[in-house]
């Protein structure tokens, strides 16, 4: 009878064992690699945070260098030498839904804009961060929004004002957090709709960011707002307002050409720079666009220039400081601009304010001085002879800064856009509303959205 | 050494104690009805711990401290145990013979069932069940591989034949998508922690964390198939599940085994290339077509065809020197280009050895079991060497008649110096970009490189990747017998996996040297505990009840480091780097249990079983946390009814059904949450964004599984066998579903849509000739399966669930991971260009046809194919939307027949594995075909000879370019993957009696083995058995079928010698 009592008891620890090992206990694990929805975004702390998650996803676009690179590979300034498939595809003006640069574009691009629509989400509710801090978010993410999704139209949609039987659409606009899957499914908007939906988003962000100045470096200011509007007027020929935003940064005083053209791309956050993306040793993206044009060793960058742009530059004087740029070797020609491991990624310097202000001005009645002394600040700091009132009259002129801009904007991803915006009547062969120049809809798209309309 | 110097010792002490004079007993021990002596039987002297083991002769001999009465009992497998009772004189020795009443069924046989055991002829689920002999001394690389062929039901496919690798276990078809698909693998009723947790990004081949098993450590493997045996391990059930029981200290006087083989092996096939001329040959021809092809488009060409044109080019100077002088790649001309042959340098005779020393004994209050197992293998790719060091102890002691405890526990350290096996390195690299024409060295003896390429001989002589695995496996139990028919059993058990993986590529390699050092351990801890109880027991009604629960944890934790620019070619670890990046990763898994079981036998012939288990996963959504799997089964032994009484054919019968549910919770930890992940870090500040899409009512996917089966054995049980039908139904399948990427994120993981799998097994084992001299069995098993996808829920574009490479996608009412390929009609005998395939639908109205291209309309459709071409007859360009399914990654049937004969000393078995009704698609092969200049040359398969070269020829191989095609996927390199494989022949000889006691041995057997020795295939490629590796389970899944470079099964050859004491 002992022995039984005994032995129950034995029984009864065991049978516990499991028990005491508390049973709930083993289901609660933690989540290293995740935070859940619910406790990310609570605070305005966590918004921050997740602001910055916005900025490193932006970095991933602009600071890829990606839609530079995509421009540069249509636009006949460079000949690509690698064995890259995806490039190969954009080199042979041949895309297909597979391609990567194009692809990983549209994935990080609305990554990014989908984090800034969560942060724009949550700070409604947000009862620890002042109205000053938050007006100034919400600045940033209107830009951020702005900006990406004017980066993709450019290279999904036609420039406005292609005949009426060609494609009429432009990107996705995503204004809401995605939440659940449900809601993940969107049409692509017209290309009027976007450009409407892109300058709304920048003005916001302009006035927002005005009231609020954001002084991180590498964020979102008034005045970066202000250069991309800048930029997307110009692009769509909206001068009038092209040259209102280039003029309001010329006025400023805020921006200077550094004295040495090196400097341009590869010194950090100079007057020169309206907008860079800050890389660091430690968040290094930079290797998209140094690895593209970089020489190492002995073999060839997989950029090299092609004739026609070394004909192109040969045309400027040798004594040009930009001729520095360009090097020859026994077997092609590359350029160095961005020959470093390190540097900013510059996606808007003052140059290209000057280039619309000048046009825009030329455009919209502004004196051929007026236009002459924007292109020869270009022209002083590059060592060449200014433009004197010889050349004269608008033809010239518009020739003047379309020759000045191809060479100071060189490599920078500007050809492609100003060619097609100019209807030029051949991009590498291509007519400017050539189909072959819009990237496909990705294959990461279509999976999961199959009735999105196509790029043909 | 060890090994040799255990054996002299033991020698010595036997020699020794036989010189004395003593008390003892002798006798011999036989077969009551065959007469026939029997070996290795445990003879042991009752309440004493004293006894012996049979030599072949039958004889034994106990030594005994003084003389008395002694009960003797006598012990042998497939034997009825007996007792006698002898007295013995001092000082003298007694004689007792013994003859043994055979224990006649062989289905009187145990099975390992979950928590517990059952006579196989009492099962009501589909078990089956194979002896640890059946798997030792064979140099397969894994345990898993060595099942292949033997059972009926799984579909077993080792990775390749390099050292170290995984291979791919799918038991009744593959039951998921994205969930892994391999069964679960449990070991002293310890699940294990399995899977592939190397570096992904060093590409080389998958592990498998299971290759720490020792097969010389196993006692059976029971396989469990249907939802009869499954259900009870719930959530992880639905792929099968493996028992794995190990040896264990059997009562009787210490056995000593030992053992030793060793070998050669090489690969089971090498892959045809084209030889450095033909090679050259071909890229000027290439040149040449392409230099013909643009001048057609000219005006001056115009009209005129392809033979006028080439003439003109051969006959051209300026066209003749535009096409000489072109340089090959490398810049390599006819007279500067090498002859290499790269196989010959990466490829090499490697070797294999395996030495194991294992003690056995203990009384009936303590037994003990000891292995240590050596085994060494030098892979046939240069650089590829796997090696494993086992030891294992269990002890089982019985304190009380109530109480049994003991445990086990073993260690392991595997070492494997991995190599690169993709197109980047080694002899991947060496068969595709590495071409004939390219020098080994360099003029001053150093390695020659392509550019900013590889030497791929360079590599694997010199890139360091060392994996060592630590694996402990430990496990206790306790049992408290508390009354006749009631006991509770409580087990614990912890499995630790350290795996530190070490890397290097040197300066010899690399201008910039890298480092990485990386450790994995996963903890991985289980404690269960139940009760046992039969109330009520006899030939009327027997009823036998389990209940219990489980807890389980697994915790993992990943650290490492990288390292860049050392200061001299002395340190070669990141700790001595210049650059040193860190990473680390943690995640988490536990489940809570609770499972139970009803068995109930009525009048000895009608069998019921029921079973159900509830468990709770942290991998589950909040609203799905717990989920029930019950399942039902009976069986009738229809032999034992009257009516079937000596009906002298069938001698047992028995018709079993079973159903029930059992569940798939293989994916990753945390897929159910939305989350917002960290890293998102934008100029030194540190950031967050949302990540994944949450998914509150995720959970299982649950297979729902009906079982019916035969058992029967005829003429005696001379044949024995079964047949099975099944049918698998996976509901709410685990499935990673694309979300547009314009919504900011990648995929969801969504319970959704259905897969059926049906399917036969047959199995046979036939004792054909049965005599004292000569004896013949054949064991065969065929397994047809066949799979459907039933329904995926919302999702209609093929292209939503990505499966990886080749084109294999899920598509509703096609077997799951189809092709899905434009079809190919060879080359245009007119142009030499490739014709594909477009489908067309026949519409009734007047304008004729009407070609239909959407693929997500196949479905219901009467489709026709027709040659794709432009009105004026030359071949369209190849088109995405032309696809259609054609062809499958899994077989329709697959198994193994083994033939073992036994005469005199000898023994042989002959397995043959084989399968049928699979395709590859050879992802390689579109560039090792026709594509010389893919990616700046690839080398060509001796296929590429036959071709077009001019107008008229009619072949599959299309006009070479250097234009590097498009990177197209098409039927054209879809080979039939059906093989039948010599897989194992053994050849062995036991010594005779006298010859072995001479030399103071029980037993002494020499055999050969040999493996892969011969292959019959259609496939052109390396070899027919492929599993292509992955990162993900669910590129695993659907893609194994698609070789890309993969290397063959080894071929091996060994010799090897057991021995008792």
């Amino acid at each position: 009878m002992k022995k039984i009592l005994i032995v129950s008891a034995l029984c009864g620890v065991l049978a516990c064992m499991p028990f005491m090992q508390s049973c709930s206990e083993v289901l609660e694990v933690k989540n290293e690699s995740g935070l859940s929805n619910d406790a990310a975004i609570t605070d305005a702390n966590s918004v921050r945070k997740v602001m910055v998650g916005a900025y490193n996803r932006t970095q991933e676009v602009l600071g890829r260098a990606n839609p530079s690179l995509f421009a540069e590979t249509f636009a006949g300034d460079v000949a690509y030498t690698g064995s890259d498939f995806g490039y190969r595809e954009m080199w042979t003006q041949n895309m297909s839904l597979f391609t990567g640069l194009p692809g990983a574009t549209w994935q990080n691009a609305y990554e990014a804009i989908n984090t800034t629509n969560s942060v724009l989400a949550a700070i409604e509710k947000l009862s620890d961060m002042d109205d000053k801090e938050k007006d100034r978010t919400r600045g940033e993410c209107y830009f951020l929004r702005g900006a990406l999704h004017f980066e993709l139209l450019r290279m999904w949609g036609h420039q406005p004002g292609v005949a009426a039987n060609k494609i009429q659409y432009g990107v996705i606009i995503r204004t809401e957090p995605t939440i659940g899957v449900s809601a993940s499914i969107k049409q692509r908007a017209t290309v009027s709709e976007c450009y409407d939906f892109v300058i709304d988003e920048l003005k916001k962000a302009e006035t927002l960011l005005a009231a609020n100045p954001q002084t991180e470096q590498g964020r979102a200011t008034s005045a970066i707002a202000t250069a991309y509007l800048a930029r997307v007027y110009f692009q769509k020929n909206d001068h009038a307002n092209a040259y209102a935003a280039a003029d309001k940064l010329v006025k400023s005083g805020a921006y200077q050409l550094q004295s040495n053209v090196f400097d341009v791309q590869r010194k950090p956050f100079t007057k020169e720079a309206v907008f860079q993306i800050p890389v660091t040793t430690a968040n290094n993206t930079s290797n998209s666009l140094t690895g593209m044009y970089r020489k190492f060793g002995t073999a060839l960058p997989q950029f090299v220039l092609s004739n026609d742009f070394t004909a192109f530059a040969a045309t400027f004087p040798s004594t040009d400081k930009r001729q520095a740029f360009l090097k020859t070797d026994a077997s092609g020609n590359y350029t160095v601009k961005f020959d470093t491991t390190i540097m900013n990624i510059t996606v808007i310097r003052y140059p290209e304010i000057l280039f619309i202000h000048a046009e825009s001005g030329l455009e919209t009645g502004a004196s051929e001085d007026a236009v002459r002394s924007d292109i020869n600040l270009i022209r002083q700091r590059a060592g060449i002879p200014e433009l004197t009132s010889a050349v004269t009259g608008k033809a010239a002129l518009l020739a003047a800064i379309d020759n000045e801009r191809h060479m100071e904007m060189a490599f920078e991803g500007d050809r492609l856009w100003y060619m097609k915006r100019t209807k030029s009547s051949s991009i590498r062969g291509l007519a400017w509303d050539s189909d072959q120049l819009l990237a496909k809809i990705p294959s990461s798209e279509i999976s999961g959205n199959p009735n999105i309309i196509p790029n043909p | 050494m060890i090994l040799r110097y255990c054996c002299m010792v033991l020698i010595a002490l036997a020699m020794a104690g036989s010189a004395m004079a003593q008390t003892s007993l002798v006798g011999k021990v036989s077969d009551a009805s065959t007469k026939k002596p029997l070996r290795g039987v445990s003879v042991r002297v009752e309440k004493t711990t004293l006894g012996g083991v049979t030599k072949a002769d039958g004889s034994f001999s106990v030594k005994l401290l003084q003389g008395g009465t002694y009960t003797v009992s006598v012990t042998y497998i497939g034997y009825k145990k007996t007792q006698k009772s002898v007295t013995v004189a001092s000082d003298q020795s007694a004689t007792l013979n013994l003859e043994l009443e055979p224990d006649r069924m062989l289905l009187e046989e145990v099975v390992v069932v979950g928590y517990g055991t059952k006579q196989k002829r009492e099962v009501t689920g589909a078990y089956t069940t194979v002896k640890g002999e059946e798997v030792v001394n064979t140099p397969n690389p894994t345990l898993e591989s060595s099942l292949q062929g033997r059972v009926s039901g799984v579909q077993i496919t080792q990775a390749n034949g390099m050292a170290g690798t995984a291979a791919s276990v799918r038991v009744r078809g593959v039951g998921s998508i994205t969930a892994n698909t391999e069964p679960l693998y449990v070991i002293d009723g310890v699940p294990m922690t399995t899977g592939d947790f190397s570096a992904r990004d060093a590409v080389a081949s998958n592990t498998n964390a299971l290759s720490f098993l020792n097969p010389n450590d196993i006692e059976s493997i029971d396989i469990l198939k249907d939802a009869a045996a499954t259900a009870i391990y719930g959530s992880r059930g639905a792929n099968g599940v493996v028992l794995i029981t190990t040896k264990r200290g059997k009562e009787g006087s210490m056995q000593v085994s030992a053992g030793h083989y060793s070998g050669f092996l090489n690969e089971a096939n090498r892959l045809g290339l084209v030889d450095r001329d033909t090679w050259i040959n071909m890229y000027y021809e290439a040149r040449t077509n392409d230099v013909t092809d643009s001048l057609m488009k000219l005006s001056r060409f115009s009209g005129q065809d392809w033979n006028t044109v080439s003439a003109f080019v051969a006959s051209n100077d300026t066209m003749k020197n535009l096409i000489s002088n072109a340089r090959m790649p490398q810049g390599l001309t006819r007279q500067t280009a090498a002859n290499s042959n790269w196989f010959d340098k990466v490829l090499r005779t490697g070797s294999t050895s395996e030495s194991y020393l294992s003690l056995n004994g203990g009384t009936n209050a303590v037994r003990y079991f000891f292995n240590t197992t050596y085994r060494n293998e030098e892979g046939f790719i240069v650089g590829n060497d796997y090696s494993r060091f086992s030891n294992r102890l269990s002890v089982d002691a019985k304190p009380t008649s109530w109480f049994d405890m003991g445990g086990s526990i073993s260690l392991t350290r595997e070492s494997n110096n991995r190599v690169n096996s993709a197109w980047s390195g080694g002899l991947g690299a060496a068969q595709s970009k590495t071409l004939p024409i390219f020098p080994i060295y360099d003029s001053t003896g150093a390695y020659w490189r392509p550019g900013s390429g590889l030497n791929p001989l360079a590599e694997l002589e010199n890139r360091r990747y060392l994996a060592t695995t630590w694996r402990t496996v430990a496990n206790g139990y306790s049992q408290f017998n508390l009354m006749e028919g009631l006991y509770v059993r409580g087990t614990a058990g912890f499995d630790i996996y350290d795996l530190t993986e070490d890397r290097y590529n040197p300066p010899v390699l690399t201008a910039v040297p890298f480092a990485e050092l990386r450790n994995v351990r996963i903890l991985n801890w289980t404690t269960n505990a139940f009760v046992n109880y039969s109330p009520i027991t006899g030939n009327e009604h027997d009823v036998n009840l389990t209940a219990g629960m489980e807890v389980q944890r697994s915790d993992r934790q990943d650290v490492g480091t990288t390292g860049e620019r050392f200061p001299n070619t002395y340190f070669e670890t990141p700790q001595n780097a210049a650059i040193r990046n860190g990473y680390t990763f943690r995640t988490a898994s536990g489940f809570l249990s609770y499972f139970g079981r009803v068995n109930y036998k009525l009048m000895n012939r009608y069998l019921f079983s029921a079973t159900v288990r509830s468990d709770a996963s942290s991998r589950f959504g909040d609203n799905q946390r717990w989920g029930t799997f019950p399942s039902a089964s009976a069986a009738w032994i229809f032999s034992n009814e009257e009516f079937m009484k000596d009906n002298g054919v069938l001698t047992f019968g028995k018709i079993r059904a079973s159903y029930g549910l059992s569940g798939n919770a293989a994916i990753g930890d945390f897929t159910w949450q939305g989350t917002y992940s960290a890293g998102s870090d934008y100029n030194g500040q540190p950031g967050t964004r949302p990540s994944q899409l949450p998914n509150a009512d995720l959970t299982w996917e649950t297979s729902r599984q009906l079982d019916l089966a035969l058992d029967f054995g005829m003429f005696n049980d001379r044949i024995t066998g079964s047949v099975n039908y099944y049918n698998r139904i996976s509901q709410d399948m685990l499935l990673n579903e694309r979300v547009p990427s314009s919504s900011g994120l990648q995929t969801v993981i969504r319970n959704v849509g259905e897969m059926t799998n049906t399917g036969w097994e047959f199995n046979v084992r036939s004792v054909n000739v049965s005599s004292p001299e000569f004896e013949w069995t054949t064991d065969f098993n065929i397994t047809f399966n066949s799979n459907k996808i039933n329904s995926l829920g919302s999702i209609t574009s093929p292209d939503a669930i990505d499966l990886g490479f080749g084109e294999t996608r899920a598509v509703v009412g096609y077997p799951f991971a189809s092709y899905m390929l434009v079809r190919y009609a060879g080359a245009d005998p007119k142009t030499g260009l490739p014709i594909y395939m477009r489908p067309v639908m026949r519409t009734v109205n007047e304008n004729g046809r009407d070609t239909m291209v959407a693929m997500n309309g196949l479905r219901g459709r009467a489709l026709e194919l027709e040659e794709a071409r432009d009105t004026s007859g030359n071949p369209l360009a190849w088109n995405a939307n032309w696809r259609v399914p054609t062809g499958k990654n899994y077989p329709d049937a697959f198994g193994g027949i083994t033939n073992t004969f036994r005469y005199a000393g000898f023994d042989v078995s002959v397995l043959f594995t084989y399968q049928i009704g699979n395709s590859i698609y050879d992802d390689a092969g579109k560039r090792l075909v026709g594509n010389i200049a893919q990616d700046g040359g690839w080398n060509q398969m001796t296929l590429t000879e036959q071709r077009w070269q001019k107008p008229g020829d009619q072949t599959d191989v299309a006009r070479l370019t250097l234009k590097g095609a498009r990177d197209i996927n098409t039927d054209q390199h879809l080979y039939s993957a059906d093989f039948l494989r010599l897989r194992n022949l053994t050849i062995g000889y036991t010594l005779p009696n006298a010859m072995t006691n001479n030399l103071g041995l029980n037993r002494l057997r020499v055999y050969m083995t040999a493996q892969n020795i011969l292959t019959f295939t259609s496939y052109p490629g390396w070899d027919p058995e492929v599993v292509r590796d992955h990162t993900t389970d669910q590129q695993r899944n659907g893609n194994q079928g698609v070789t890309y470079l993969t290397p063959p099964q080894a071929r091996s050859f060994i010799f090897g010698v057991n021995l008792e004491l």
